[in-house]
């Protein structure tokens, strides 16, 4: 038995790439990937908005049971959401926030370079954050203005809380379900 | 533009769209989702499309929730109980129109696609994939039928060249045979029975005879060889020649026969399947060269299915049925793919003494007679040939013929040769001098025709060359028949006999000999004219 654990040992010290999270984040970049080539990125946005609707609301719902609340201020969203991207290793940060929006900047994406060319992805954050704040505050529009996943250092995520009056607004709307 | 007004152009819309509240009310539906989901327009004002989905309600109450939450396009399927109370389901797009308020429900924009006739970019990319294979393997069909066609046509157009070659050579080649035979044959009849000198002669004919067989695997190969087809039993053609061939084969070689008996005939030539059955053995046995082997003759009958015979190496298209075999299998070196691929070729041998010509006269010969040849064979373990021919049940297999040779015959009257090639009419001469006859000679079809005419009273027998120029023997024997109807004529030809038949039928031709022949061949075939045309005669 001795001769087949001595491999297995060896094997286990070896410089490889990969573990859970590694694993878990190269699937969802090829989930990601597969659905925007087959089905394209409209498309592929809609599927992963579904995703992160549904996230957002289990995380919503997580985060007021935890600070014992009914309901999330807007100063308690801000942060939440940093909160939660800094669970997921996103590296956010709260840039502005008023009663006019909430502005955040990261340097890194819990997708980590996984997102690179995958801005179907971004579909989570915007779908979390807007989800969460139209939940708690009643309306959310959710401007993603820089990406990683589209080639810039960091992302630069905005979070309008006042419906827009213009009649196509910039971003994605979301309302209180 | 009021919301009323987009209504109506949107009735008109090929997409089905409907505005519902997230409660599942209809609040409009136009003309496309109406057939497609509602089948009747009862349902549409003010009707809940709940009463519609197959599945559990809450499934599309949520959905519909998704949707009042964003007023991005949010996919998913819903599925509706058509007016057979079967399941129908769609791919569905619900998007926000009109957010909620304090007082009313969200407005939501539903659109709906069929599952199986929704033109997903997915469903797009996967049809044009199949298309493309559907393409591509089109392409590789056509690819294929257009080298099958290319190599049949090569190796149509190899049997012709080489057809014209052999029978340049058949023509010429045999010319000079049957003067060496010939003169052999005369020479050995003025000798006295025990002199050294017979024997002699026996080996140069011996030779002369193997140099005409060569020409005659040519043919063999090019379909142009003599084909004196009848009923042919395959076994009893195989027993026949056993001894021929256990001394044909190298003594370390053990000959093993499974011979099936009753077996159907086949319309074949014999002196040809013989010449087939005697390559594949002599191959066999250099196949299995010094070693011991076991070299196997199986005959046998089945039915060939389309499949089946599309497999075998002749291309020529055959009809399926009935069909005998004959096996060669020996235990020898076998052959490489390579190798395999060429063995019919002409002049392609592995051996250092041959030439490349014998599996070509077996190859010629089998499509000669309509029939296939396939072959197995496998490096160091041995190969098999099996020679599939057309079976004719309902025939009788001929008779062998061991009528005795009429080597003193004697005849008389005038012969009349007409050949362009002097040492032909000398020869020729010469053998019917020697029967007893008086012979005139023409060195072509036109001096023929005269010298004929100067003689038409007494009717002369013409031995008439096919091949001659300024009138050759077809335009000849027109000729000699119009001077008289009742000419007696017999062709003489390196050609085969078969295609001379057909070209001469019904004209009244006596007979048929093919160069080289010998003298007794000659002797035979005379007499047996000049019998069956005082038979003509009497019963004239």
């Amino acid at each position: 038995m001795s001769e087949h654990n001595q491999p297995a040992t060896k094997l286990a010290g070896l410089d490889v790439p990969l573990e859970r999270d590694v694993f878990l984040r190269s699937m969802l970049r090829e989930l990601a990937g597969t659905l925007q080539d087959v089905v394209g990125l409209d498309e592929a946005a809609g599927f992963i908005s579904v995703v992160g609707q549904r996230i957002g609301d289990e995380l919503n719902a997580s985060y007021r049971a935890a600070l014992d609340v009914p309901q999330l201020d807007a100063a308690q969203v801000g942060d939440v959401l940093v909160d939660l991207k800094r669970r997921i290793n996103g590296g956010f940060s709260i840039v502005e926030h008023n009663d006019e929006r909430i502005v955040f900047g990261n340097t890194h994406c819990p997708f980590a370079e996984k997102v690179v060319g995958r801005p179907a992805l971004c579909m989570m954050t915007s779908n979390v954050f807007g989800s969460i704040t139209a939940d708690n505050l009643g309306y959310a529009r959710v401007v993603l203005e820089e990406t990683i996943a589209q080639g810039a250092p960091g992302c630069r995520v905005v979070v309008h809380l006042k419906s827009a009056d213009g009649h196509e607004p910039l971003g994605r709307e979301y309302f209180r379900g | 533009m009021s919301d009323v007004s987009f209504l109506s152009a949107a009735e008109w819309l090929p997409d089905a769209l409907l505005l519902v509240t997230t409660d599942g009310t209809i609040v409009g539906a136009n003309r496309a989702a109406r057939e497609l989901v509602l089948q009747n327009s009862a349902l549409v004002a003010g009707g809940s499309l709940l009463s519609a989905v197959h599945d559990d309600a809450s499934v599309l109450l949520s959905y519909l929730r998704d949707g009042s939450r964003t007023r991005q396009p949010v996919p998913g399927a819903i599925t509706f109980t058509d007016c057979n109370g079967s399941p129908c389901r769609f791919r569905a797009t619900v998007r926000t129109v009109q957010p909620a308020t304090d007082t009313s429900l969200a407005v939501l924009l539903l659109q709906l696609q069929p599952t199986e006739g929704a033109s997903t970019q997915f469903k797009e990319l996967n049809d044009r994939l199949a298309q493309l294979r559907a393409a591509m393997r089109r392409q590789q069909e056509a690819e294929a039928e257009r080298r099958s066609l290319e190599a049949q046509m090569l190796q149509t157009q190899k049997l012709e060249s080489l057809g014209v070659l052999a029978g340049g050579i058949a023509h010429d080649f045999n010319n000079l045979l049957t003067s060496v035979i010939g003169y052999c044959d005369l020479a050995r009849a003025e000798l006295h029975a025990k002199t050294a000198a017979r024997e002699f002669l026996d080996e140069a004919v011996t030779g002369a005879r193997r140099a005409a067989e060569l020409t005659q695997q040519m043919l063999a190969y090019s379909g142009k060889g003599t084909l004196i087809v009848e009923p042919v039993q395959l076994s009893s053609l195989v027993s026949d020649i056993t001894r021929l061939l256990e001394v044909s084969i190298s003594k370390k070689c053990v000959l093993r026969f499974d011979l099936m008996e009753n077996l159907p005939a086949c319309r074949a030539d014999a002196t040809q399947l013989r010449q087939v059955i005697m390559n594949l053995i002599i191959n066999a046995s250099d196949a299995i060269g010094d070693r011991s082997g076991v070299i196997a003759v199986t005959t046998g009958v089945a039915w060939c299915d389309s499949n089946y015979l599309a497999e075998n190496f002749v291309n020529d298209p055959l009809p399926e049925g009935l069909y005998v075999h004959l096996e060669v299998a020996d235990t020898g070196s076998g052959m490489s793919a390579e190798t395999r691929a060429r063995i019919f070729d002409p002049f392609f041998t592995t051996k250092f003494t041959g030439r490349g010509l014998g599996l070509a006269a077996v190859l010629g010969i089998v499509r000669g007679h309509n029939g296939a040849i396939r072959v197995y064979s496998e490096l160091g373990r041995g190969t098999t040939f099996k020679l599939l021919l057309p079976a004719e049940p309902q025939l009788e297999p001929a008779a062998p013929n061991h009528s005795p040779e009429p080597t003193q015959w004697r005849g008389s009257g005038s012969i009349l040769v007409i050949d362009d090639e002097e040492s032909i009419r000398a020869l020729t001469r010469h053998m019917l001098k020697q029967m007893g006859f008086e012979v005139a000679t023409a060195s072509d079809g036109r001096e023929g025709v005269e010298v004929f005419e100067s003689m038409a009273d007494t009717n002369p027998l013409v031995l008439l060359d096919l091949t001659m120029p300024h009138l050759d023997g077809a335009a000849a024997f027109a000729r000699l028949r119009r001077i008289r109807p009742d000419v007696r004529v017999i062709l003489m030809s390196g050609y085969n006999e078969h295609s001379i038949s057909t070209q001469f039928a019904g004209k009244g031709l006596l007979g048929f000999i093919q160069k080289p022949f010998r003298l007794n061949e000659l002797r035979k075939l005379v007499r047996g004219a000049l019998q069956q045309s005082e038979v003509e005669r009497s019963v004239d």
